[in-house]
């Protein structure tokens, strides 16, 4: 008897204790009345419910159809087996079996040849598990057969029990047509009963063993790694098709274990991995009449394979054998006991334990199984080898998010070609069997290095040059700085100095060093020693002694050429070398006479060695004349005119463009020191030089991008090369400048400058990786695999280059030079081995995929850097990034990411980890985020990964105590459902032993006790307390503030629709204003407490007129105003008279309420604009500020865009965090278009107003946006703002006599502080476009604010929050409290940003980080908030009558 | 047996130009290159290149600055 029909006759109570039972018990001793495998399904089917796991099959039917015959044959087999009649439902977590006594079953005839749309539409059709019956059945009617489908859940069958289920029914069709039909059989054995058998089991010693087997067999087992045509989801999904191909007929006689070895042997080439496993099936083995049953009782085993490819196909196989049969004895443990006893690392992209499935079915006999369409499947790719009376099949399913049908079917065909190989030489090992067919072989080998061009084989380098200077004598040759070259001066000097040289004994093969910078004599000296014959070895005169003495004495040079300067200060240690000076002047002379040949030695370029020695690379004339001849492919975009070479003279990358534009009559120029550091200087340059051609390394190139942000319209070609060009900079690139080629190169120094290029498209910002192209002419590309074999495309290779490129080999290194050196069997020459990987893609372009030594593996995992940096860097407000491995504790690896933010902006870790999480897997996301200034870069300008310092907070392994309510919650579940005591907030749930059906487990209970649906796979992503704390309280946070998303979503809209800025508002053309020495600035707000204190700032800062815009009915009453209010804040002084004008309008009016004259008067005359105006009222709805405080930023932007460019300063609030949810620390970014919390009133007003300005900002206006926090008394008068609401409270409460007892954070920054800081930021051009937080590093408390108004002499009465807030809301409508009593009733004077805990945790300076650096050497600083101080604030409010003097409070 | 594996057999190889390097010890010679008649392991191919490889200019140079 099943435990089900137990369960239906349970009364209320008794179900209530099963579950009890149930919920507590260990997994084993669960009387679940799932088997393991529908537990393990029923885990998948909670993580996402849209999986069709369900099983199809279609027969053929030949002849007339009984339809009743077979509605009843149907029947019966369904009420034969129990499984087909169960259902599913949830309960607390666990799922429990239903079985009902009968179930009807439809047979719907369909009148259709489309087979495919019917099983498509099956695969669509989803079954109601707790509704039943999760069998289905169709029969169609097609011209001249029938085609019976039958679908199964497959909690309830597998593919095995399809079959079994449709021979039942057409036997017992035939039988009842036939009229021979018998009763029906009882099944030997229920399934009920070999669920109870695998319970039996799972407890047994047997199980342990089989545990015990799988721990040992898969420890440290890695994902099977192919290369896909696409990013891998961070989530796996199942979107799949399926290529059946046949077996040709002389590998018909392949057994199951060969054809499973072929397709291992494939797997292994498509990933370079040597040990992966392959998942099979597994027959039910429970009772020996389990093979007779339908249900769900298949398993799947791992079968890990180490391929050595020095094996034969047949040696394979046979071990492939041994470990089934292995696998086979230890296959009764469930395939999630198995995945549980391995517990490979958490990894939501992949399956676990194996990413591929190999099954091998027999299908000869009764009935025709036709073969049906593919829309889903479970794994990476499975191979199905199918025998049936027609043949041989394989049928490869596979993901279509990650691969091509195209690549699939190549897969295919290489695993028929292998076997083909294997089975014609059986003999032969798997590694000397190409992958490629003759086609495709000729295709990579041949047909992509099809690159011969023509050009003057004869000539030597400064030949090239040579011809160019007689054809333009008088052009400019080269420029640096002020001083100029023409090609007849660079001409004659490097022919005298060639005479002097020849004259010193130079000739063929000597080496001359050349202290190289970046003046114009430089290539003289070049340019002297290529004509006298010699070869050049270019040296940086600021070399350590020690390197230049290794290098003179491996390079053998006896003679060094340089500036005066330089060679006077070369070191003792290269003492006895001879020594010349590159003439500066004029001076003509003939070319000396000597012999060059193309083989001849030109120069020897030395690169830092592996081995920490810098080794000599010998490029020969004829290698570095192909490289620069090449340069014709890219004359597309225009000839060299005018060449920016960046890069130093002793990094071959230099030599691209310097002989490319001397060979073609241009000019090359050098910048100067200053202006390679500072890329607005070098903007500058490129300016007015007006270059035509630029080249650098990717990361320097971003640099230029971000941070010289005027228009570089004279350069028509970029070119980048020397690391991997980021998709994003692809994107900025082509935003700023679209009709500016870009053009992304690969080479080694050892194959002359460059290899292959890649022109680059905007599309390719879209790509994981942008490619490096094709070979350049007359270079060739080999990927060859370790076997030194081509790999097909798809498959990743080394690199090795061919053609005229290569280089000579390396200075005194023989054996390096013969191990990297080698011969070419496809060819003529040498191959060079560049230790880099990389694939080609379908039509021949090559892929970089890094370096072949380097593999990053953390864990198990092998990650590829490059990945997460593409991530990091989509942040829209990182400008560069880095990844790294660092291991500062050893043998901890971590992970960590190098972060340059946008210019004056600041990033939090837990913005760029926010980022990243769930778009690569979990232990893709580094661990700790470093921001930095800059990236340090090593001399040639690459980044200098060596010198990235350790992040300071290291993410230690100690406890961490929860730090909160909630925290305290979700660590008892995780304890109580782990079984431990104590578990630190930041703890992995599986390091800490969790598996899949415990993470269901704690799913359920966390949803429950928090009231949340919290799904499966947040836990798997942050699988700590303190994720999942901040997972509940977002979802807390979601419920709480908006009825539903909808809800939100209108709100959002609401909100934006008033982000907008006239487009009439732009500063094109514009002349500037004088921004930062001004002579009339507009202040607005000058008679709120603020606008004062910034009014009185610029006065003592500036010369100039403040212009004061005031309400009023006339100026003379505007005037009263301004100086009513700076005498009531002791701000007054006489002198200000003179400086200080009023403009009497209104910020709420168009054209500030002004007359259209005057306005534009304004318009010509002021320099800068401070915006300090607004109607502050906690009380007023957004719609009665709207006016001025949106309307008037927008009015004030125009006026500061009308006949000159007027800078911008926007008086912000704090309140554009406070009042819209916004989680701590509050940094200086630009604010979210999505607040938390919509907010209302005047912190709307505030949101509105700094976004416009932001619209402002970014299309040209300077600006910069001040954010004050809580201002108040000025530290030298006390002068404090009457009408702050905290003082409103404090003087209501002390009037009522109570004070409520709440201790918030009170960050109260000084008022002249405030304004010091707005007004010396302003002053400065790097200040522009920034965000300024101005707050106080060291808040105070309530509490403490309490003790000094006890100390000031008040008697206070602390009370309960909520009783103050009672009497609060009680009094009389002339009491101060009245106007705020709306804001009482609805909510707490607390906020939760406020909490001191939260300000212990939060870095004060993450969230003034812009600020503090701006105000660095200015001498200002937030002075401290203490009781001197604030006893003068209240002193100052007594003495103006706003709060009563301590002795005449009456408790 | 691949390029990397410490038990790949190479031999010692020259081409015309008399620049060294090594191949795969039971593979046709590429066109060009001839034997030296050395053979064992990578690192042992190198070591008697580091003794027999003492002029590394190519034999075309070494021939023309001689005449």
């Amino acid at each position: 008897m099943s435990q089900q029909h137990e369960l239906e006759s349970m009364t209320p109570e008794e179900k209530r204790a099963l579950l009890a039972q149930l919920l507590d018990g260990s997994a084993e001793a669960t009387p679940s009345n799932l088997s393991l495998e529908q537990r393990r399904l029923w885990m998948l089917l909670q993580l996402d419910e849209t999986k069709p796991w369900q099983v199809s099959i279609a027969v053929r039917l030949d002849g007339e159809i009984s339809q009743a015959a077979m509605q009843q044959a149907l029947t019966s087999v369904v009420q034969r087996h129990e499984v087909l009649r169960a259902t599913f439902r949830e309960v607390d977590g666990h799922p429990l079996a239903t079985t009902v006594p009968a179930v009807a079953l439809r047979l719907p005839v369909i009148e259709t040849d489309d087979l495919e749309k019917v099983v498509a539409n099956e695969t669509r059709t989803r079954f109601d598990l707790a509704k039943g019956p999760l069998v289905r059945a169709s029969l169609l009617r097609r011209t001249g057969d029938h085609v019976l489908v039958l679908t199964l859940h497959q909690m309830v069958a597998d593919r095995r029990s399809a079959k079994l289920l449709a021979d039942e029914v057409l036997t017992k069709y035939t039988e009842l047509v036939d009229g021979t039909a018998q009763d029906v059989l009882a099944t030997p054995v229920d399934f009920h009963s070999l669920v109870t058998a695998q319970r039996d089991w799972v407890n047994s010693d047997d199980a342990t063993k089989d545990v015990d087997y799988w721990r040992d067999q898969l420890a440290a087992i890695q994902a099977l790694e192919l290369p896909t045509d696409r990013p891998r989801p961070p989530l796996k999904t199942i979107h799949g098709s399926s290529i059946t191909v046949p077996v040709p007929e002389k590998l018909a006689g392949c057994g199951s274990e060969v054809l499973l070895s072929a397709y291992v042997a494939v797997l292994a080439r498509y990933s370079q991995q040597r040990d992966f496993a392959v998942g099979v099936p597994v027959a039910a083995s429970w009772h020996e009449d389990g093979a007779n049953l339908v249900g769900p009782l298949e398993n799947m085993v791992p079968l890990r394979i180490e391929v050595s490819e020095s094996e034969t196909l047949e040696r394979l196989a046979a071990q492939v054998g041994a470990i089934h049969a292995e696998a086979l004895t230890h296959s009764r443990l469930s395939f999630d006991r198995i995945v549980e006893a391995a517990q490979p690392q958490r990894d939501l992209s992949r399956t676990p334990l194996f990413q591929t499935f190999f099954a091998y079915d027999e299908e000869a006999g009764s009935h025709q199984a036709l073969d049906l369409p593919t829309t889903w499947t479970p794994h990476d790719i499975d191979l199905y080898a199918v025998r049936r009376d027609t043949g041989l099949t394989l049928r490869a399913q596979y993901n279509t998010d990650l691969f091509d049908q195209a690549t699939i079917e190549r897969f295919l065909g290489h695993v028929l070609l292998l076997l083909d190989e294997a089975v014609a030489s059986p003999a032969k090992p798997l590694a000397e069997i190409p992958l490629l067919t003759d086609a495709e072989h000729d295709q990579v080998v041949v047909a992509w290095n099809a690159t011969y061009a023509e050009h003057d084989r004869s000539a030597t380098l400064h030949e090239l040059v040579e011809k160019a200077a007689a054809n333009n004598p008088s052009g400019i040759a080269v420029a640096a700085g002020d001083t100029e070259l023409t090609y007849a001066q660079l001409d004659g000097r490097a022919n005298a100095l060639a005479a002097e040289l020849v004259s010193r004994g130079v000739s063929t093969e000597s080496r001359v060093g050349v202290l190289v910078d970046r003046t114009v004599h430089s290539v003289v000296g070049l340019l002297a020693v290529l004509k006298a014959g010699g070869a050049y070895v270019p040296l940086d005169p600021s070399y350590p002694a020690d390197r230049l003495a290794f290098i003179v004495n491996d390079a053998q040079i006896e003679i060094f050429v340089g500036l005066r300067g330089a060679v006077d200060v070369l070191p003792k240690e290269v003492a006895g070398t001879d020594r010349i000076t590159i003439p500066t002047t004029d001076v003509t002379a003939d070319k000396p006479e000597s012999s060059v040949d193309t083989g001849d030695l030109a120069y020897v370029i030395y690169t830092s060695g592996s081995t920490g020695r810098p080794k000599g690379v010998a490029v020969e004339h004829r290698s570095i004349v192909q490289s620069t001849a090449a340069r014709s492919s890219l004359e597309g975009s225009g000839l060299p005119e005018r060449y920016l070479v960046l890069a130093p003279l002793t990094f071959d990358a230099a030599g691209g463009g310097l002989y490319w534009t001397l060979s073609r009559g241009g000019t090359v120029v050098f910048p100067t020191d200053s202006e390679v550091l500072d890329p607005r200087l070098l903007g500058r340059l490129i300016r007015t030089r007006e270059l035509t051609h630029v080249d650098g390394v990717p990361s320097q190139y971003a640099v230029l991008l971000e941070t010289d942000l005027e228009a570089r319209d004279s350069v028509r070609t970029t070119v980048v090369a020397g690391e991997a060009l980021p998709p994003k900079l692809v994107a900025d690139h082509y935003r700023v400048s679209p009709d500016n080629a870009l053009y992304n190169e690969y080479g080694p120094t050892e194959a002359s400058v460059w290899a292959t290029v890649h022109p680059v498209q905007p599309s390719d910002a879209d790509l994981p990786r942008v490619p490096i192209g094709r070979p350049v002419p007359n270079a060739k590309i080999y990927l060859l695999d370790k076997r030194y074999n081509p790999v097909p495309a798809g498959v990743p290779g080394e690199i090795y280059i061919g053609g005229d490129g290569v280089a000579r080999g390396y200075v005194n290194r023989p054996a390096m030079t013969a191990e990297r050196f080698l011969p070419n069997p496809f060819g003529a020459g040498r191959l060079y081995r560049t230790g880099d990987l990389a694939r080609y893609q379908a039509d021949g372009t090559i892929e970089f995929l890094g370096r072949a030594d380097t593999q990053v593996k953390i864990r198990g995992f092998r990650i590829e850097l490059s990945e997460i940096e593409n991530v990091v860097l989509r942040h829209p407000l990182v400008a560069e990034a880095v990844v790294t491995v660092r291991e500062d504790q050893p043998g901890v690896p971590r992970l960590v990411a190098y972060v340059v933010p946008v210019i004056g902006r600041v990033l939090t870790q837990e913005t760029l980890i926010n980022h990243v999480i769930g778009q690569v897997p979990d232990y893709m996301v580094p661990s700790n985020f470093v921001t930095l200034e800059k990236m340090p870069l090593t001399r040639h300008g690459k980044i200098d990964t060596n010198a990235l310092p350790a992040p300071q907070q290291i993410l230690a392994s100690g406890f961490v105590e929860p730090a909160n309510e909630l925290e305290a919650g979700i660590a008892e579940t995780f304890a109580s459902v782990l079984g431990l005591q104590h578990i630190s907030a930041t703890a992995d749930f599986f390091s800490l032993g969790g598996n899949s059906l415990l993470v269901a487990r704690l799913a359920s209970q966390l949803s429950r006790e928090n009231d949340i649906e919290l799904p499966i796979d947040e836990v798997f992503r942050v699988p700590t307390v303190q994720g999942i704390a901040r997972v509940v309280e977002t979802h807390q946070r979601e419920r709480s503030d908006v009825d539903s998303a909808a809800l939100y979503t209108q709100q959002v809209a609401e909100l934006v629709a008033d982000v907008k800025l006239d487009p009439s508002i732009k500063p094109d053309g514009l002349p500037k204003a004088n921004w930062f020495s001004p002579k009339h600035i507009l202040v607005t707000g000058a008679t709120g407490y603020l606008g004062v204190f910034i009014a009185v700032e610029l006065v003592n800062r500036t010369d100039a007129t403040i212009h004061c815009l005031v309400r009023g009915e006339s100026p003379d009453a505007a005037w009263d105003r301004l100086e009513e209010t700076m005498r009531k804040y002791r701000a007054w002084d006489e002198s200000y008279r003179d400086r200080i004008k009023v403009v009497t309008g209104d910020l709420a009016k168009p054209y500030l309420g002004l007359p259209k004259e005057e306005f534009d008067r304004y318009c010509e005359l002021f320099d800068s604009v401070y915006h300090s105006g607004a109607i502050v009222n906690f009380t007023y709805p957004y719609e009665a500020m709207k006016a001025a405080n949106v309307l008037g930023t927008e009015e004030l932007l125009r006026l500061c865009t009308k006949k000159t460019l007027k800078a911008f300063h926007l008086v912000s609030s704090v309140d554009v965090f406070m009042g819209t949810g916004a989680e701590r620390p509050f940094t200086e970014e630009d604010l979210g278009m999505k607040p938390v919390k919509i907010p209302t009133g005047y912190p709307r007003t505030k949101w509105v107003a700094e976004h416009i300005t932001v619209i402002a900002r970014d299309r040209g206006i300077p600006v910069t946006i001040q954010r004050p926090w809580m201002i108040t008394g000025h530290t030298k008068t006390g002068a404090s703002h009457d009408t702050d609401y905290l003082y409103v409270y404090l003087r209501g409460f002390l009037d009522l006599g109570v004070l409520p007892l709440y201790n918030d954070v009170i960050n109260a920054v000084p008022v002249d502080y405030t304004a010091e800081a707005i007004v010396y930021t302003s002053l400065r051009e790097e200040n522009l476009g920034k965000n300024f937080n101005i707050t106080n590093q060291e808040p105070t408390t309530m509490t403490q604010c309490y003790q000094w108004l006890r100390t000031f002499g008040y008697d206070l009465n602390v009370v309960d929050e909520a009783e103050a807030r009672r009497q609060a809301l009680e009094v009389e409508e002339d009491h101060i409290l009245y106007p705020l009593t709306p804001l009482l009733r609805v909510a707490s004077m607390r906020h939760a940003a406020l909490d001191p805990d939260l300000q212990k945790a939060v870095d004060p300076m993450d969230e003034c980080r812009v600020l503090t650096e701006a105000l660095e050497g200015s001498g200002i600083s937030c002075p401290p908030v203490n009781e001197q101080w604030a006893h003068s604030c209240f002193q100052f409010l007594v003495d103006n009558g706003y709060l009563p003097a301590p002795q005449d409070v009456v408790r | 047996m691949g390029i990397d594996d410490a038990d790949t057999i190479f031999q010692v190889v020259v081409n015309e130009q008399d620049q060294y390097s090594i191949w795969f010890a039971d593979r046709a010679l590429p066109a060009g290159w001839t034997a030296d008649g050395t053979t064992g392991t990578k690192q042992e191919c190198l070591q008697h290149i580091d003794t027999v490889w003492t002029d590394m200019r190519p034999r075309s140079v070494r021939e023309r600055v001689s005449s």
